[in-house]
């Protein structure tokens, strides 16, 4: 339940995106690579809250007492608002039509952008206190 | 439909796809599956079921109607996830599985886009639209 309704919410924020690229006449394939991005980030800075830590400061895993925030919060809202299917398909649809400048931003946005957003979002929250 | 109530519907979709996600990678999980090939597993299946409806949707004979591509592009954006494929990545890395992590890469990275080519390729056989 928890994942439905964060998965709706996200679901919703990702539509307003897609919309809010559409009236600044911004490409739709262009909101799905923001919130991919935006959603890595965010996606790591709420593991560096909830996730519990190994001896080296890795995640490992999300304790119980915390399981419900990351179904709504993770798994939902962060789950509905990034997007792996429709990457696939704005790629393929680029390629296929020879936008070479959509298919280079979605495969660099996507592949490296993203996994440094994250990774960013995961340090930057891990050095403040929980 | 307006704006207003195709981003409704999207987000029902899509909250529908989420729930459904969680519970397939619980279940694979129970399996025996990785939490990460879980997320792997269902990101590529939802790729290429999204080739299949937007391949069959689109052509000069599309195979399904614009409120049935909505919903189920919906809802395979929410069965679909970057954000934990995006952590299951960092994670593997600073554990130190460093190889499952670059696995993991490029499974999701070059299968997705593969198995969303696939999709649209059988649609595109079965209808005869262009992708």
């Amino acid at each position: 339940m928890a994942s439905f309704a964060g998965g709706m919410a996200g679901s919703l924020a990702r539509g307003a995106a897609e919309l809010g690229f559409a009236a600044l006449g911004l490409p739709g394939w262009g909101s799905r690579v923001a919130v991919n991005v935006v959603g890595a980030f965010l996606i790591g800075c709420l593991f560096a809250r909830i996730a519990a830590r190994d001896d080296a400061g890795a995640p490992a895993g999300i304790p119980h007492t915390d399981r419900l925030r990351e179904h709504l919060l993770g798994a939902g809202f962060l789950g509905g608002f990034t997007t792996v299917s429709g990457m696939a398909w704005d790629l393929v649809h680029g390629l296929s039509a020879g936008d070479l400048v959509a298919a280079c931003t979605i495969v660099g946005a996507n592949a490296v952008v993203g996994i440094a957003a994250c990774a960013t979002g995961f340090a930057a929250a891990t050095r403040r206190p929980r | 439909m307006s704006p207003l109530a195709q981003l409704a519907f999207v987000s029902l979709c899509g909250g529908i796809g989420c729930a459904l996600r969680v519970i397939a990678r619980d279940a694979l999980v129970r399996r025996g599956t990785h939490p990460w090939w879980s997320t792997c597993i269902v990101n590529l299946s939802g790729a290429m079921l999204m080739g299949l409806v937007a391949g069959s949707a689109s052509g000069t004979s599309p195979a399904l109607g614009p409120a049935v591509t909505t919903a189920l592009a919906g809802l395979l954006a929410g069965w679909t996830t970057y954000s934990a494929f995006s952590m299951d990545v960092v994670q593997l890395w600073l554990r130190g599985a460093r190889g499952n992590a670059c696995v993991l890469w490029a499974a999701t990275l070059l299968g997705a886009p593969a198995a969303a080519l696939a999709g649209g390729a059988i649609a595109r056989a079965a209808i005869g639209g262009a992708p």
